[in-house]
């Protein structure tokens, strides 16, 4: 559905937009998985910036979202160390056993 | 810029001399499980294994179903260990499989549809402008071993109660770093669709582990 504003709206929504680097908030936020993978283009990418520079409150959410993107990354590969020292036991004979049936081999070690 | 001392060349001869050995060792439990060497089998099991079991424990959160996951990606990988080309490492290998064979079993038990998650993202007015007024976080990460635990925890705990489908996208992206075209294919999906649910994948996650840097934990 279209936003209906009026001509004085349209005008003053332009030159919001222009002042936060030719982006709303919604589009800065549409843009970030890409501006944060370095996948956007020189302009989208100057148009980011200048958007972080002029409006506060997204300067503030993308340094919340990096910092959470980057805790999560830190708790998981903690989590993921700490499950590395064991593998159990009956896992470790049920593969085994799988690949004896997989091959037609005979059971034992060896 | 520091000189290089005396010590540093037989230091880092024996690095590359310890490198070069780890190549070779892979290359023989390579060439033995090709050869079908019950022991190599065992090996690679017991070394592979606990990482294997890790991701898969993560994406299925079943023990018993990612235990499956692993046997399941193990068979495979035996069955197919002739076309494997050691353009990366084995165990990198083995790793891709299981985590492929824990999201068969997402896809396969439909967990991952996506539901909604509107109130963990941000508000916009009808001009497209951010509604909510966000405050300052921190710099500082927490000094102390015990709140650095405290908050892996914390997070871990938020990450959980994310639905299965954004959860997935943020294992994959931020964990495994798969590539955004590599989820979206493993998920069945598109690569435009696989952006915008790992992005809300993120801002669900950053709504939920806020009062870390609000001072409400």
């Amino acid at each position: 559905m279209g936003r209906r504003r009026g001509l004085w709206g349209d005008i003053r929504h332009w030159m919001q937009r222009s002042l936060h680097g030719g982006m709303t908030c919604e589009e800065f936020e549409a843009a970030l998985v890409d501006y944060l993978d370095g996948g956007l283009g020189a302009l989208a990418r100057r148009q980011v910036d200048l958007h972080t520079l002029t409006c506060p409150n997204c300067r503030r959410y993308l340094r919340a979202y990096d910092r959470a993107r980057k805790l999560a990354g830190d708790a998981l590969r903690h989590s993921e160390e700490q499950a590395l020292r064991a593998v159990p036991e009956d896992l470790v004979q049920a593969i085994l056993a799988a690949r004896r049936v997989q091959t037609g081999t005979p059971g034992g070690p060896g | 810029m520091l000189a290089a001392g005396p010590g540093d060349e037989s230091v880092q001869q024996a690095d590359d001399g310890a490198g070069q050995a780890a190549v070779e060792d892979e290359a023989d439990l390579v060439a033995r499980l090709k050869a079908g060497e019950a022991r190599a089998f065992e090996q690679i099991v017991r070394r592979e294994g606990g990482r294997m079991l890790a991701a898969a424990r993560r994406l299925v959160r079943d023990e018993a179903a990612a235990q499956d996951c692993v046997q399941e990606a193990f068979i495979s990988a035996f069955r197919h260990i002739d076309s494997f080309e050691p353009r990366a490492s084995i165990g990198a290998w083995l790793h891709r499989i299981a985590v492929n064979a824990a999201l068969m079993r997402l896809r396969k038990q439909r967990r991952l549809a996506e539901t909604p998650i509107d109130d963990l993202l941000p508000a916009f007015d009808a001009e497209g402008w951010r509604r909510d007024d966000l405050g300052e976080v921190p710099d500082d990460d927490p000094e102390s071993e015990l709140m650095r635990r405290r908050t892996r925890e914390f997070v871990r705990a938020k990450i959980d109660l994310l639905p299965d489908a954004y959860r997935t996208a943020l294992l994959l992206r931020d964990l495994e770093g798969w590539s955004t075209r590599e989820a979206a294919e493993a998920l069945g999906i598109a690569e435009g669709a696989m952006k915008v649910r790992l992005h809300r994948a993120r801002a669900a996650l950053k709504r939920l582990i806020e009062p870390l840097w609000t001072g409400e934990i």
